[in-house]
């Protein structure tokens, strides 16, 4: 599942400024309930971030916790901001993500419409608490940062770079890396690579932890370090503390690839500068070589109505790689192909964006990247 | 059972000291070394009064009358835990611990309803304790309660529990919310089911109303739940109006909310051509225009403007909440686009207005009219938080029924609507509220698009529930793709609409109708 802690934030900006065009005590008119109907839902796709002591700043796991938060609620499932995994069905497959069906987003929209009932029969809830764990077991290797970081009372959110020595004198290989934050509540998202090298892993809260596919692996050379870019944000109540924390980085080892060849990646960038609203023009590149495509990694400058992948064969054919409904800038994430495409030398791969129709009801975006794809691949 | 000579000591030490922690009078000690505790008499009736003798007002404090149900007795302290009900001035809905005044006269058990007399100055301790009918439930249930703040700028306030208001620091206000009908111009008449309003028999409108409990011979009595009054009466159900409780126009016109959710807008087409905008407040009131300036065009089917806005002038109804444009020659359908400013700093507010006809002051109900309705699964009115008046409220006559307590099911929730079972019916009822989303849209009725929007959306899931797997393993996941498109657009045109802004629903028409003909094409091509 894509993660969840921009909703913190995005859930708080629509509170507070957002549409607000349906007061927050409407008669109750939801056939559904919380405890039977809505709580395992928000359990099943909301609660890896929005439980207490998790990423969000607010629960969704207790009817007291979740009721108020209705009309946010609302808005952010039905403007697609939430749950964060833009993956449109017709996409070719991608791995990881928890896809929710139309269905339950309608279930829920009617509940956050219709009164919030909480109960119509004797169902009870069970706790659910935070839980965090090493998605892939634990990692062949983990590297702690050195000390306590501290972002201070004067900040909301700040960009920190690490550099983590390992201290290894072999060449080991690298099929995944995860990170377990220190203070979940207010690392937001994380680039782990090796410093001066690939991106090993895009992390964000509540995200899937993907090992690289059979045969693809980045190559970690002794003496390396781990470079560690953590965006840390904190939560709404939190913004007058000084918050600490404390992270590690887990990598888990894989047997060299046979072809000996390591993963690597190439950026397509748009013409258009960052935050250019009239921009909507396909953009491509050339594949360098002839190449299995493993993963894509769209960097976005603002939110999108959709966004497309195609790879265009030197024959002319055209091969579906991804597509994204409402994608949005506030969430990085690496799309690994559940089925790798080997694209021939000359190969082109091109991007399509659509700008979406209104971007008033949008959270600020406070990261601006040029419009980029990278697409990560194994040289044939 | 009784307590011991200990216990009976105990609990009059610790009456005597309660007396004087809290500050209340002091009370006969010898009466109260004497007198067993309360939680220790069996209850022998069904109700049994309690003392009648008299306690003289303590210390001339104010006095209240406190019902609530009794939930637990302590046989060593002889203390009584009691559910309160709201006891304006003196405390609000808690279950809380009471001490019993002469206890002795009186015999509860768990579950009696009790009222008694409590005074100002004294929390802990309750006078003439009776034991009175238990409440009359009513039929399903009632209205949770909610608790929400009454200050302007805190109504998006809603709580389950008592507490503060954020910026007011005010306490928040008990209420439950009920959907009821009233008479459209003759506000003070509310009832709970549709209706003529006797007045000007006109058809009653729905309206979402604050539901309280009160007494035929006393009308201070304002309770959330039923009871008993002093005469032995039940108590009666009341109404009272909350913000954005009716969002239902007085004129035959078209009503829009501003997104302040203070301002309100109807838009009227009167002969002869005279385009004019009455302005209410969030209580429907009407409000006087002074500050605000408006601007208004012709305008085309996407909400562009056709040729240059035109100032509105002050209009002379009685109210002072009109601004007007006279606009000879206009041809029906009109269509104009409204800019408003309710302060000169403010940005201007867009507002789109379709009229296919003049519009028509609501007259009396034809035979047979079909009420209309106010709620539906999705599109309730809001309704915010803020203190009603009494010329706002009603006392309905009709007696209460008598029966069982079962889990509230809400009146307002409509059954599941029956769709059509075969894939051809379905495709073809989704085309026809597709259709009437487009008509709406033309003829300007943005208040009525999430109807056959929702409607729309419920047909496109019972097709990909039910109906999926009739089509072709590579086809569905477009239509599993198209449905959500046109999920998650149909609830955002039921959102927008209540706005009125047409330039802000065109695009999500544009996702809705595209989603739908993604359907039909899936279908079509089987």
């Amino acid at each position: 599942m894509g993660s969840c802690v921009a909703i913190a934030l995005a859930i708080v900006f629509f509170l507070m400024i957002g549409t607000q065009h349906i007061g927050a005590h409407t008669p109750v008119t939801s056939r559904y309930d919380y405890n039977k109907d809505i709580f395992p839902l928000f359990r099943d796709h909301c609660a890896v971030c929005h439980v207490e002591g998790g990423p969000a700043p607010m629960s969704l796991v207790t009817y007291k916790a979740a009721m108020p938060w209705a009309q946010s609620i609302r808005d952010e499932l039905t403007a697609g901001r939430m749950p964060p995994w833009p993956v449109d069905p017709i996409s070719p497959p991608i791995k990881g993500g928890y896809p929710i069906s139309s269905r339950d987003i309608d279930v829920m929209v009617v509940w956050a419409s219709g009164g919030t009932p909480e109960n119509y029969t004797d169902a009870k809830p069970p706790e659910v608490a935070f839980n965090p764990k090493w998605q892939l077991g634990p990692p062949d290797l983990k590297i702690a940062m050195d000390g306590e970081h501290t972002v201070p009372p004067s900040a909301l959110e700040e960009v920190s770079e690490f550099s983590l020595p390992i201290n290894r004198n072999e060449t080991k290989w690298i099929k995944a890396a995860d990170l377990m934050p220190g203070n979940p509540s207010m690392v937001r998202d994380a680039v782990i690579s090796i410093e001066n090298g690939p991106v090993l892993a895009l992390w964000q809260p509540g995200g899937d932890t993907i090992s690289a596919p059979s045969g693809a692996a980045f190559r970690l050379a002794p003496g390396s370090k781990i470079h560690l870019q953590i965006h840390y944000k904190k939560h709404f109540d939190q913004e007058q503390n000084a918050v600490s924390d404390k992270s590690t980085v887990g990598l888990y080892f894989t047997e060299p690839p046979p072809s000996g060849r390591e993963l690597q990646s190439f950026a397509i960038d748009s013409a258009k500068s960052a935050g250019d609203a009239s921009a909507s023009a396909p953009f491509e590149n050339t594949l360098p070589k002839a190449a299995r495509i493993v993963a894509l990694r769209p960097m976005l400058d603002r939110a999108y109505e959709s966004l497309s992948v195609d790879a265009i064969t030197p024959s002319g054919a055209t091969v579906p790689l991804l597509r994204l409904h409402g994608p949005r800038p506030q969430w990085f994430q690496r799309y690994w192909l559940q089925e790798p495409v080997e694209l021939a030398s000359g190969s082109k791969i091109a991007v399509h964006v659509t700008p979406l129709a209104d971007y008033s009801d949008e959270p600020a975006v406070t990261r601006k990247f040029p419009l980029q794809l990278v697409v990560d691949y194994v040289p044939l | 059972m009784r307590p011991s000579s200990a216990a009976f000591l105990l609990f009059a030490a610790m009456l005597v000291f309660a007396a004087v922690a809290s500050g209340s009078p002091a009370r006969e000690p010898q009466q109260q070394s004497a007198s067993p505790a309360p939680a220790v008499h069996p209850a022998t009736t069904e109700s049994k009064s309690a003392s009648k003798q008299t306690t003289a007002q303590p210390n001339g404090n104010k006095e209240h009358t406190f019902r609530g149900k009794v939930e637990k007795i302590d046989g060593s302290s002889g203390m009584l835990t009691v559910s309160g009900e709201n006891v304006p001035g003196w405390m609000g809905p808690m279950t809380m611990n009471y001490h019993v005044e002469r206890p002795e006269n009186v015999t509860v058990k768990v579950g009696d309803h009790i009222t008694a007399k409590v005074y100002d100055g004294d929390f802990t301790t309750l006078h003439e304790v009776r034991v009175v009918a238990a409440e009359p439930a009513v039929a399903g249930g009632l209205p949770p309660i909610s608790y929400v703040c009454t200050a302007r700028g805190e109504e998006s306030v809603l709580e389950d529990k008592p507490g503060k208001c954020p910026q007011s620091g005010a306490p928040r206000v008990p209420v439950r919310i009920a959907t009821v009908y009233s008479c459209l111009k003759f506000e003070s008449f509310i009832q709970d089911k549709p209706g003529i309003c006797p007045v000007d028999k006109s058809e009653l409108v729905p309206i979402t109303a604050g539901l309280y409990f009160t007494c035929k011979n006393d009308s201070q009595i304002h309770q959330l739940q039923p009871g008993t009054c002093a005469d032995g009466s039940a108590r009666i159900r009341g109404y009272e109006r909350r913000p954005h409780g009716d969002h239902n126009p007085r004129h035959g016109g078209q009503f829009f909310m501003d997104q302040d959710n203070w301002h309100h807008l109807e838009g009227t087409w009167v002969r002869p051509n005279v385009f004019r905008v009455y302005f209410y407040n969030d209580m429907t009131q009407p409000l006087a225009v002074n500050g605000f300036s408006a601007r208004a065009g012709k305008s085309d089917a996407s909400g562009n403007d056709v040729g240059a806005p035109i100032p509105l002038k002050a209009g002379r109804t009685a109210g002072g909440n009109t601004l007007e444009l006279s606009m000879p020659g206009e041809a029906l359908p009109a269509k104009f686009t409204l800019r408003v400013k309710f302060k000169a700093e403010d940005k201007e507010r867009v507002f789109d207005f379709t009229f296919a006809d003049y519009s028509k002051e609501p007259g009396p109900a034809t035979t047979g009219a079909a009420p209309k309705s106010q709620t539906s699964g999705s599109a309730a009115a809001g309704v915010g938080g803020s203190a009603s008046t009494p010329s706002q409220t009603s006392a309905a006559t009709a007696q209460l029924p008598q029966t069982d307590s079962t889990p509230y099911v809400p009146t307002t929730i409509k059954p599941e609507e029956q769709l059509p079972t075969t894939t051809p019916e379905l495709v073809a009822e989704l085309a026809k509220r597709a259709q009437a989303v487009g008509k709406a849209l033309d003829q300007g009725d943005l208040t009525g698009l999430w109807y056959p929007a929702i409607g729309a959306k419920d047909v496109a899931l019972a097709l990909e529930e039910n109906h999926i797997s009739e089509l072709p393993e590579d086809k569905r996941p477009k239509m599993a793709s198209a449905v959500r498109r046109l999920t998650m657009a149909a609830w955002e045109i039921d959102a927008a609409g209540d706005l009125g802004n047409k330039e802000r629903l065109l695009p999500l028409y544009r996702d809705f109708s595209a989603a739908v003909a993604d359907i039909e094409s899936i279908y079509g091509s089987r």
